[in-house]
């Protein structure tokens, strides 16, 4: 009787941590996310290719602040009605580890890619933030004198010459604080379902609110791990996550795993960055994917964490 | 504010000074957020709402001289024409008259040298002279036409005029920006021609301008307008816009 009992637990048990979408397997894992500083802006344009172009290069080189200075991706394009200008245009994150960065970054950035870019303009998307880092009377300086402000609507405008017109420029850009590193691991049986699959999962967080995945196509193959044989490097191959290295080293790969990406979501807050990481995991979940989980740094690091069971239920 | 402590406020009227609430009946609906104020109209109210930080006060007719005259914040609306100087060196807040302004709209008080530093002056019907005289900031939109020398000595500042020409604009300017819609190009000698331009900077206040139920012309967004510079006796860094038709 006793025994029964035992046996029966330990199936329940089982049946609890397992969970499914359709044939792929949810792993009870967790993702570990940090708190950073975040800023939004709202970059328009005469159409969607010069916006997208301007945006492309402003966040380039932004995939992760392990050696770039911030992580930044487009978060939504804006129809007109919905721009400060009436132009067609797109919103922005870009995500530091402290207010300090941002401010050094973002005038750097836009001076670099978005005044360079023709017919853009440039205006906060944080309007009621308190704390403020300056960009457009960082900006102003390089009208040489030329360039004119205008005050609309208490806020103030900089509008530097240049080739052809002028450039518009907000006066500052507010800060928040945001939530960075949500992250999935996607397992499939074969490279094409693998990548077919985060492409589903990157493409349905597209136009969702709030959130950025900053890595190239919203996808990373190279997750990583803190710390590495060699000094001085802060990080290195996640080797337990390498599906060739599966002879070597402790896998934590599922045993039909032959290719895996991770995806990673900064977002404004905790809530918007577990709903983020719960659709993609949906969008994810398909034939050819045999396991989701979430790789972590043992829940030492990271001040939120995300586990799948509780976000996927 | 408690309305007892708002009827008791002192105004002057002559050279007597009087508690509010001698003069006017003061009621507050329970349904506003925001305390209303409603008041006769009168052409011999002078600094009506001077100083003005909060609230909204309407005028049901003619506000008199100097309405508005350095405040800086709240709503005042007159539902009918103002005497001269209405908005003088006003600093924040919305004045909005229905009717016409009298001469120095949005410039400084008899006797100062400073203009308006901020807020919004609109005006929906015509304008005298000198509006926007010694202009330091803010924005003022005439819905009709202007009487000679708008924006006199501006330093900065927004001053959009709908119909009719522009006699002398700007002149003595040393910033700010002067826009016309309807007027021939006719600046004075001493501004520098630019060119054709379509400033990003305008959509925004057509935007602004349409949220406080300003008028504009269809297809303004899309429209060029040709600049001048200048005045080459002020500082040289203000501009003239007229719109460029066909």
């Amino acid at each position: 009787m006793k025994v029964t009992v035992a046996v029966e637990k330990r199936v329940l048990a089982t049946l609890e941590r397992t969970m499914k979408i359709g044939t792929t397997e949810i792993e009870d894992s967790f993702a570990e996310a940090f708190e950073m500083r975040y800023a939004r802006l709202l970059v328009t344009a005469i159409d969607d290719y010069w916006c997208d172009t301007a945006i492309s290069e402003f966040t380039g080189f932004g995939t992760s602040i392990i050696a770039c200075d911030v992580e930044a991706a487009r978060e939504r394009r804006l129809s007109p009605t919905e721009t400060p200008d009436g132009r067609p245009g797109a919103s922005v994150l870009i995500f530091g580890f402290s207010t300090d960065v941002l401010a050094k970054s973002i005038p750097r950035r836009a001076g670099q890619c978005l005044l360079t870019c023709p017919t853009t303009a440039v205006f906060d998307g944080l309007e009621k933030s308190q704390k403020r880092v300056a960009l457009g009377s960082y900006l102003r300086y390089f009208g040489d004198g030329f360039q004119r402000s205008k005050v609309i609507a208490r806020k103030r405008y900089w509008r530097l010459p240049v080739l052809d017109g002028e450039f518009l420029v907000e006066e500052s850009i507010g800060v928040e604080k945001g939530v960075a590193g949500g992250c999935l691991l996607i397992q499939a049986t074969n490279l094409h379902d693998g990548l077919r699959a985060a492409r589903e999962a990157v493409t349905s967080l597209a136009e969702m609110p709030g959130v950025i995945l900053p890595f190239p196509g919203g996808v990373v193959r190279s997750g990583s791990k803190v710390g590495s044989r060699y000094d001085g490097l802060r990080a290195s191959t996640n080797d337990a996550l390498c599906p060739t290295l599966r002879g070597r080293v402790a896998t934590e790969l599922h045993p039909a795993t032959t290719h895996a990406y991770e995806l990673v979501i900064d977002g404004v807050d905790e809530a918007t960055v577990a709903a983020a990481m719960a659709t993609a995991a949906r969008a994810a979940a398909s034939q050819g994917v045999v396991a989701i989980g979430a790789p972590n740094y043992g829940g030492k690091l990271g001040k939120y964490h995300f586990h799948l069971h509780e976000i996927l239920r | 504010m408690p309305l007892d402590e708002l009827a008791a406020t002192r105004i002057r009227c002559g050279r007597r000074s009087y508690a509010l609430g001698e003069i006017f009946s003061i009621e507050m609906k329970t349904d506003q957020r925001e305390l209303s104020l409603h008041i006769p109209g009168s052409s011999r109210y002078r600094s009506l709402a001077a100083g003005m930080t909060d609230g909204m006060l309407e005028v049901d007719g003619h506000a008199g001289e100097l309405v508005g005259c350095g405040m800086r914040g709240g709503i005042l609306r007159v539902h009918g024409p103002t005497g001269n100087f209405a908005g003088a060196a006003m600093a924040g807040g919305q004045l909005i008259v229905d009717g016409d302004t009298g001469d120095t709209a949005g410039g400084p008080c008899p006797g100062e040298l400073r203009g308006m530093t901020g807020g919004e002056l609109i005006i929906f019907g015509k304008s005298g002279a000198y509006v926007g005289a010694r202009q330091r900031g803010g924005v003022i939109a005439v819905g009709r036409s202007v009487a000679e020398c708008p924006g006199y000595q501006m330093l900065a500042g927004t001053l959009l005029v709908c119909q009719g020409e522009l006699i002398a604009p700007g002149f003595g300017m040393g910033r700010g920006t002067i826009i016309g819609f309807d007027a021939t190009p006719r600046p004075l000698p001493t501004f520098c021609r630019d060119g054709l331009v379509g400033p990003v900077v305008l959509r925004l206040l057509w935007r602004r301008l349409t949220q406080l139920d300003f008028t504009l012309p269809k297809g303004i967004d899309d429209s060029l307008f040709l600049s001048f510079s200048g005045d080459l006796l002020g500082g040289h860094r203000g501009e003239l816009l007229y719109r460029h038709h066909g």
